[in-house]
């Protein structure tokens, strides 16, 4: 009796009630209930936080790889045009010419050869010449990779027009009235080898022939020389990303061998 | 950033103006101007606008221009509507031995674009500063030339009316 008085009056300090042997009992598991409780509110917060990161991950990456048009931002175009300039004109030292072969308006499919691994010099250059020539104020779009776009350069590229490579954004865009830059080489021609740096390789793929033909828009060819020089790939590693299967989860058809930063 | 070159023609003002007046000549005596076209209905005069475009570096700068002060035979200034941010201004001044004074100023820049913008100010003005140069001496050498026509198409009149 003694003991369950003990208990009883323990069980007042700790603010339960006393129940005979089972409000003892109860009492005592009160406090692993509470300690419990504790242990699943921070497995809870910790679940939250983690699903949290991988929530907001995926809706970037998400988000990334959705072509808003109005992600282009001509002021903040027009403000780093500078920082631009001095890249192109002081690191890359390129040069862009007849951009006047260029419709002067309306919607346009800008065809490419693609260079430089994966800091491309002609991107760079190319979406200068183009702003400086007719304009911020003209809509440009940009197709890019996805792993592009979801990497921490994704948020400014979006900025300067640059919209995942898929067939409808690129429709969309042309609908839009827009000027549209693709490379059907992509990841393939921007990482080939360094012995075929002056060579032009789309890796077979037309389907912007068929685009422009749907969309009843002119084609420009745009050709980039030298843009492979600032890399030294010496394999696409194609048949390594195929083993790998990133060609089917990540869309990369290669895994470059070489130094292309 | 503000660019600033002067030179003397021996020339009236009113020839130097003429010549400057006219937009198809820009072409011929602007040094690294691509471009220079009369953009609307009015070719000449306040008001007037013209798309040009100068290489600079590894670009092709320029954009819409407007003029937006003529005194004729003195001064002649335009400032940007669209793209880069530039003010420019010819300044004719008559000297007391007839020749003219001829001051082209520039200034651009682009607003916002923060301590990038002014390097590439900095390192732009040399380029730019030669072109400027270069164009006052093609100025000076088209128009002494076209002076040197007039001059020489009115001694024939004068022998065949002799």
């Amino acid at each position: 009796m003694a003991d369950q008085e003990g208990l009883a009056e323990q069980a007042k300090r700790n603010g339960g009630e006393s129940g005979g042997e089972d409000g003892a009992l109860r009492d005592r598991l009160a406090a692993f209930d509470g300690i419990a409780r504790a242990g699943g509110s921070v497995v809870r917060a910790g679940q939250s936080a983690a699903g949290e990161f991988a929530g907001g991950l995926a809706a970037r990456i998400r988000r990334s790889l959705t072509a808003d048009l109005d992600d282009r931002d001509p002021d903040y175009i027009r403000e780093s045009l500078p920082l631009t300039w001095l890249l192109t004109t002081l690191w890359f030292r390129g040069e862009v010419r007849n951009m006047g072969n260029v419709p002067e308006q309306g919607p346009v499919l800008l065809v490419a050869n693609h260079s430089g691994g994966n800091m491309t010099p002609d991107t760079l250059l190319f979406t200068l010449a183009f702003y400086t020539y007719f304009g911020v104020e003209r809509a440009f779009y940009q197709l890019a990779h996805n792993l592009v776009l979801a990497s921490p350069v994704g948020q400014i590229l979006r900025r300067y027009g640059t919209v995942a490579a898929s067939p409808e954004h690129a429709q969309r865009a042309l609908d839009a009235g827009a000027a549209l830059l693709v490379y059907p080489g992509g990841d393939w021609e921007v990482h080939r080898p360094i012995w075929e740096r002056h060579k032009v390789d789309f890796a077979n793929r037309q389907g912007f022939v068929r685009l422009a033909l749907d969309a009843g828009v002119p084609i420009v060819p745009v050709v980039s020389i030298g843009g492979q020089e600032t890399a030294l790939f010496l394999s696409h590693g194609g048949r390594l990303a195929r083993a790998l299967r990133v060609d089917r989860t990540l869309r990369l058809n290669v895994i470059p061998i070489g130094d292309g930063k | 950033m503000r660019l600033n070159e002067s030179i003397v023609i021996s020339a009236p003002p009113t020839l130097v103006w003429d010549y400057l007046a006219e937009p198809s000549n820009y072409l011929h005596f602007m040094s690294g101007i691509t471009r220079w076209e009369v953009a609307g209905e009015q070719r000449t005069g306040l008001g007037a606008r013209y798309r040009m475009l100068i290489r600079v570096g590894s670009a092709e700068v320029g954009g819409l221009i407007e003029i937006v002060e003529w005194d004729e035979r003195r001064d002649m200034a335009w400032s940007s509507v669209l793209g880069v941010d530039q003010r420019g201004r010819w300044r004719l001044r008559e000297l007391d031995d007839g020749r003219t004074r001829v001051e082209l100023r520039f200034a651009y820049g682009v607003a916002g674009s923060g301590i990038p913008g002014w390097i590439a100010e900095l390192v732009s003005a040399p380029p730019l500063g030669g072109h400027l140069r270069r164009s006052l001496r093609q100025l000076k050498r088209q128009v002494e030339h076209e002076r040197m026509r007039a001059d020489a198409a009115q001694r024939r009149a004068e022998r065949n009316l002799a």
